[in-house]
């Protein structure tokens, strides 16, 4: 407490609050850009088959001569074959598409209306699609086909149609629940399907069954065998240059523009990180300010500490009330930060909550933990520094 | 610690005007526990140089300085804390006390280290050399006289086997002298400690067992 007491002169009170101002705003970008990356990671590395960045559906462009049958938009397996050889494709599959008619009707609770469409159905290898919902499942005795159609199509209908119609607007949920009578016809034969809709995707622009069913279907009414015109890709690297590059070349389109969604999110991604950079380089600064008035403030104390060592304090002691004030300042600047990083978390979640779902449950330890590290790494390079100079003074 | 032996010993800076005739430099010695010494010398001849060799605040110079036989050449930091804590005490030329303490805690400062004196013994000692009422006062009030006395008692603050003494009181009376001389050799035979004061020729009022030269 003497040692303290004596010690504390010199100390400007200025040049602390500049320290805490200036580490407290590093710190805070840096664990609020970790925070973000983190909450940003299940978009930048999303699984969910149809719904990753990762997956990408290539389509013919439709010309003049397409449309006059002259040539063709399937794609032929030699073409597959081609694609299949690019380097920057990890797999890759065609779409099928039913090659029998489709007629789906429903009588929408609350209207006596009886609401009815043709329809046209496609399929996707189920590994393409990894779709959690236990409905993704068709079998032969069961009389009813799942459906994922893309979410578009709901929004179309919710904005457009319904209102103009005036129909019911329909929730994700609700329209769930909706059973439709699917008939299927071709080939000289005909049936009648239960059926609901069991998923949304955004990036399949395509109303999509299991792939096993319509294997079935196709043998059952179908009328002839089809090549895709349609190809679904998962590449090494949505990104890759040569991927845009081949696909332009040979008149190929890319639908929904998954590879700038790629793109953007890795530019997302070196913006975070830039960010970040920053925050480092404030908090590199600040240290470097904090060891500046650590080395003014003992020289300031230069003959106190001297004779503080003439009466035998070792080192150690003389250096640790100092020690023991940078400590303290640090783990206020953590807990500051700590309570600003999540209060901005708090809100970009609100914002993004349109857009993107941020997982509340996903509150890192992460970055509590990397602000603990850095916090850690900051008081050791000051308590070494103090000891450094005391020791210089005593020689 | 039981002696301090000199062999040859000279400062770096005075190495050549030093006088040959001086009985510490270039000389053999040994100072014992116990023994009381004064060290007479005029101005410059390096009275002050050899307390600072003693208490390691200078190493500059020539030949051998040991502790009970350990060469202060080898003195780490650490030796040299546990010299100032537990075999030297040394009243500086200009104390060296902190200005900003009150008197109380310049004592207690030194005190704590090893918790040598009882707070009614450091009073005590206050009041012999007639200061107590000064005992809360930061000691950049007292007067020059004053905190010569807190420089004393706080050399009392902890254990030692060597008193290293330097002009210590220039700048008092008499009869204060010599209370504190009378308070200082009490001290001194209590412990069984050695004194060593360098003076400029006026050996104030203790017993020597031996008298150099410098």
């Amino acid at each position: 407490m003497l040692l303290w007491k004596l010690l504390r002169k010199n100390i400007v009170a200025g040049q602390l609050a500049g320290y805490v101002a200036a580490t407290l705003l590093g710190l805070t970008i840096v664990l609020l850009s970790l925070q973000f990356y983190n909450d940003l990671q299940p978009v930048f590395s999303a699984k969910e088959g149809v719904f990753a960045r990762d997956y990408l559906v290539v389509s013919k462009k439709v010309s003049l001569l397409k449309t006059l049958k002259i040539s063709s938009t399937e794609f032929s397996k030699n073409e597959m074959a081609e694609v299949q050889s690019q380097p920057f494709v990890k797999r890759m599959a065609g779409f099928t598409a039913a090659t029998f008619r489709v007629y789906a009707s429903t009588a929408i609770s609350g209207k006596v209306a009886n609401f009815g469409t043709m329809l046209f159905f496609e399929s996707v290898p189920d590994t393409f699609l990894d779709i959690n919902s236990t409905d993704w499942r068709w079998s032969r005795n069961a009389n009813f086909i799942p459906i994922i159609i893309p979410r578009s199509y709901l929004t179309l209908y919710n904005f457009g149609f319904a209102p103009s119609q005036g129909l019911p607007q329909l929730s994700e949920k609700t329209i769930g629940l909706l059973n439709m009578n699917i008939e299927l016809s071709g080939n000289g034969k005909d049936a009648v399907f239960q059926s609901r809709i069991v998923g949304f995707t955004d990036r399949i622009n395509s109303i999509l069954v299991p792939q096993e069913f319509m294997d079935w279907a196709n043998a059952q009414f179908g009328t002839g065998s089809a090549q895709p015109s349609r190809v679904i890709i998962e590449p090494h690297n949505v990104t890759d240059p040569k991927l845009g590059e081949y696909f332009a070349s040979h008149q190929y389109e890319i639908a929904n523009d998954k590879a700038s969604a790629g793109q953007a999110s890795s530019f997302l991604r070196t913006l975070i990180l830039i960010v970040m950079g920053v925050g480092i380089i404030i908090t590199l600064l600040a240290l470097g300010l904090m060891l500046l008035s650590i080395n003014l403030l003992i020289q300031k104390n230069h003959t106190k500490i001297e004779n503080l060592s003439l009466m035998g304090f070792s080192t150690e002691k003389i250096a640790k009330p100092y020690q023991y004030l940078v400590v303290i300042l640090n783990v206020v600047i953590l807990l500051i930060a700590l309570v600003l990083v999540n209060y901005f978390r708090g809100q970009y979640t609100a914002s993004f909550n349109t857009s993107i779902h941020i997982d509340d449950g996903n509150l890192a330890w992460n970055y509590i933990l990397w602000g603990v590290y850095i916090v850690v790494a900051l008081s050791a390079i000051n308590i070494g520094w103090i000891y450094m100079k005391v020791k210089e003074i005593r020689k | 610690m039981q002696t301090i032996e000199i062999h040859d010993i000279v400062p770096d800076p005075i190495a050549d005007i030093a006088s040959k005739s001086s009985e510490v430099w270039f000389k053999d010695h040994s100072f014992t526990r116990g023994k009381h010494y004064l060290i007479t010398a005029e101005s410059g001849t390096g009275k002050s140089s050899f307390f600072d060799f003693l208490y390691g605040r200078r190493h500059d110079f020539q030949g051998s300085i040991t502790f009970d036989g350990a060469s202060l050449h080898s003195f780490k930091v650490r030796d040299w804390n546990k010299v100032r804590q537990h075999n030297i005490s040394l009243v500086f030329q200009g104390f060296r006390l902190f200005p900003e303490l009150t008197v109380w805690e310049n004592l207690q400062l030194k005190n704590h280290q090893t918790g040598y004196l009882s707070d009614q013994k450091m009073m005590q000692m206050l009041e012999t050399l007639g200061i107590p009422e000064k005992k809360d006062i930061p000691l950049r009030f007292i007067s020059y006289g004053q905190q010569q006395r807190v420089a004393i008692i706080r050399a009392m603050c902890q254990p030692f086997d060597f008193l290293l003494l330097d002009e210590p009181f220039s700048h008092l009376d008499e009869v204060n002298q010599r209370t504190i001389c009378n308070m200082v050799s009490a001290e001194l035979k209590e412990r069984g400690a050695s004194l060593m004061l360098c003076s400029l020729g006026d050996p104030y009022f203790f017993e020597y067992d031996e008298k150099l030269n410098m």
